[in-house]
């Protein structure tokens, strides 16, 4: 499980992480999400032990990264790409991280296959491209077998065949009850993906639980498309619903369900009933006020 | 702690870069060995014996500088992040390059005296037995520089300002002492260098052999641990 308590990171103007606090359980996909410079990237790198927090404290099964028995075994963590020394080989990239860690060099044949990296492996990575760089990096992630993935942004640079191979592989990987915790801003891709989210912004929680819950915080609404448009209204209006007439078209914030048996009990005729339902992205942009960067 | 060394070894064998140190090193020391074998032809006094086998110290230069790309190189690549997470504890990380350097710094060195030796004892006919103190001086000083190296890189964070900072204050900074305080030169981290590597009891300008040695080893020493306390305190 991963515990973030209280974290604070300043640098000197900026507060990046300001007080921030959430948990990720076990055997769940947990999304991260934030719009650009909300802080994730910085609260990963806390994660792992690789920025010093100002205050507070972020832990893997209550212990500090750095405390970890191995680490590896434990934890994958995907960061950006191209931290990578141009000249040395994939392959070779991935034997000098197996050394450290006492991993056979039969596994990290067993990983460039999985990843897809293939022939690419024994070339400099100064030539792969962006997408191969990820493969690169998700390989090196699982070299230990972690029950844990923590990625951030992995679908930047992949092109869609690249999205999808890592949105299956992650299904995957959690099938088998293990977690994944992972930072984006894709969000359409997220929705499909994750089980539940965290999101930030400047720093701070703004929402953390299920999709299906965050996305029922943020009101929908039906659209409807009829010939007695203002009867429709006005039945709406007595069954206490406010309703925008646009033409033929009239919006209102009553379910489907219910906008369908009031026009049913009056014998309105209906040429078309949308619920719009409420998208991973309007609960997001309506959460964190819309798409500003700081 | 033997899993780090393996993979800094690794690290080392699968980039060109400390090859070309290598034959760097070696390429200067032969253009300086046969100059001497083609100028005077013959040596004379030990202390000739001594000046001709000090041609090996061109190697503790390249060992320093092996030293600096090999903690700077990695943060310069980045490469650093992905060592962390593998092994967190940045104190093991360190020592590990710090092993690695003097060992690399080492061969450097032991390549380049027997390349001397191997160029000026049968064309100048060189006393082993008179240059034997510079010889062994050499290899006492060579895994020093490499540590140092190792520990600066630490503290300036950049393989490319690293190299060139630790040249121009041996070229420049370290005579620039010279004309403030002669005094004072003689304990600057190159001239101590060179004292350890003099084979010799020590003149105005320079430290004698031992103690040469010492201040050399609380420079590396001093290098190391402000390369540690930056590492350590730093976010990556
Ligand atoms: N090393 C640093 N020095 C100074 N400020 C920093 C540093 N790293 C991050 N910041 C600032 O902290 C804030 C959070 O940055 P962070 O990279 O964590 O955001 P993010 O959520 O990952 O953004 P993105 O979606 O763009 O990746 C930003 O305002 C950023 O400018
Ligand atoms: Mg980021």
């Amino acid at each position: 499980m991963i515990e973030v308590v209280d974290l604070r990171k300043r640098y000197r103007r900026t507060a990046a992480v300001d007080g921030l606090t959430f948990t990720v359980r076990n055997g769940s996909i947990t999304g991260f999400l934030g719009p650009n410079g909300a802080g994730k990237t910085t609260t990963l790198r806390i994660l792992l032990g690789l920025v010093h927090p100002t205050s507070g404290k972020a832990t893997i099964d209550g212990r500090r990264y750095r405390h970890l028995d191995r680490p590896v075994a434990r934890v994958g963590a995907v960061l950006e790409a191209s931290n990578y020394h141009p000249k040395r080989s994939g392959r070779n990239h991935l034997r000098m991280l197996a050394a450290a860690a006492g991993i056979p060099n039969t596994r990290v044949d067993e990983l460039t296959e999985l990843v897809g990296l293939g022939n690419a492996a024994g070339r400099a990575v100064g030539g792969y491209s962006l997408g191969m760089c990820q493969r690169l990096g998700v390989a090196g992630a699982l070299l230990g077998d972690p029950k844990l993935l923590v990625l951030d942004e992995p679908a930047n640079g992949l092109d869609p065949e690249g999205i999808r191979w890592l949105r299956d592989f992650l299904r995957t990987f959690a099938g088998d009850g293990k977690t994944v915790f992972i930072s984006s801003h894709v969000l359409g891709e997220m929705q499909q993906l994750v089980d539940e989210v965290v999101i930030i912004h400047h720093g701070k929680l703004i929402a953390q639980g299920p999709v299906s819950e965050l996305t029922a915080r943020v009101a929908g609404s039906t659209r409807v498309r009829t010939p007695q448009a203002t009867a429709l209204r006005e039945s709406l209006v007595q069954a206490g619903f406010e309703g925008t007439l646009d033409g033929d078209q009239l919006i209102t914030p009553a379910p489907a369900e219910r906008v369908g048996e009031l026009a049913a009990a009056k014998g309105i005729v209906l040429h078309e009933l949308v619920a719009d339902a409420t998208s991973l992205e309007e609960a997001f942009l309506e959460l964190t006020g819309g798409d500003e960067i700081r | 702690m033997s899993a780090a060394l393996r993979s800094e070894w690794l690290k080392v064998r699968t980039v060109r870069t400390f090859f070309w140190f290598w034959v760097g090193s070696a390429g200067l020391i032969l253009i300086a060995a046969i100059s001497v074998v083609a100028s005077n032809g013959q040596i004379e006094s030990a202390a000739d014996d001594r000046s001709v086998a000090r041609i090996a110290a061109i190697a503790l230069v390249f060992g320093l500088i092996a030293g600096i790309v090999v903690m700077a190189g990695e943060i310069t690549h980045g490469t650093v992040t992905q060592t962390l997470l593998v092994t967190p504890v940045r104190e093991r990380v360190l020592l590990a390059k710090v092993i690695t350097a003097a060992l690399i710094s080492l061969f450097v060195a032991v390549s380049a005296e027997l390349l001397v030796l191997a160029i000026t004892v049968p064309g100048a006919s060189l006393d082993v037995h008179n240059s034997r103190p510079v010889l062994l001086g050499i290899l006492l000083a060579a895994p020093l520089a490499g540590a140092l190296g190792v520990g600066f890189g630490a503290v300036v964070r950049s393989q490319g300002s690293g190299i060139g900072i630790s040249l121009v204050w041996l070229l420049i900074g370290e005579n620039i002492v010279t004309v403030m305080s002669q005094s004072a030169a003689k304990y600057t981290p190159g001239r101590a260098f060179a004292a350890l590597a003099s084979g010799e009891g020590g003149h105005h300008d320079l430290l004698s052999m031992g103690p040469g040695g010492l201040v050399a080893a609380v420079w590396t020493a001093a290098f190391v641990a402000a390369g540690l306390l930056v590492f350590l305190g730093r976010d990556v």
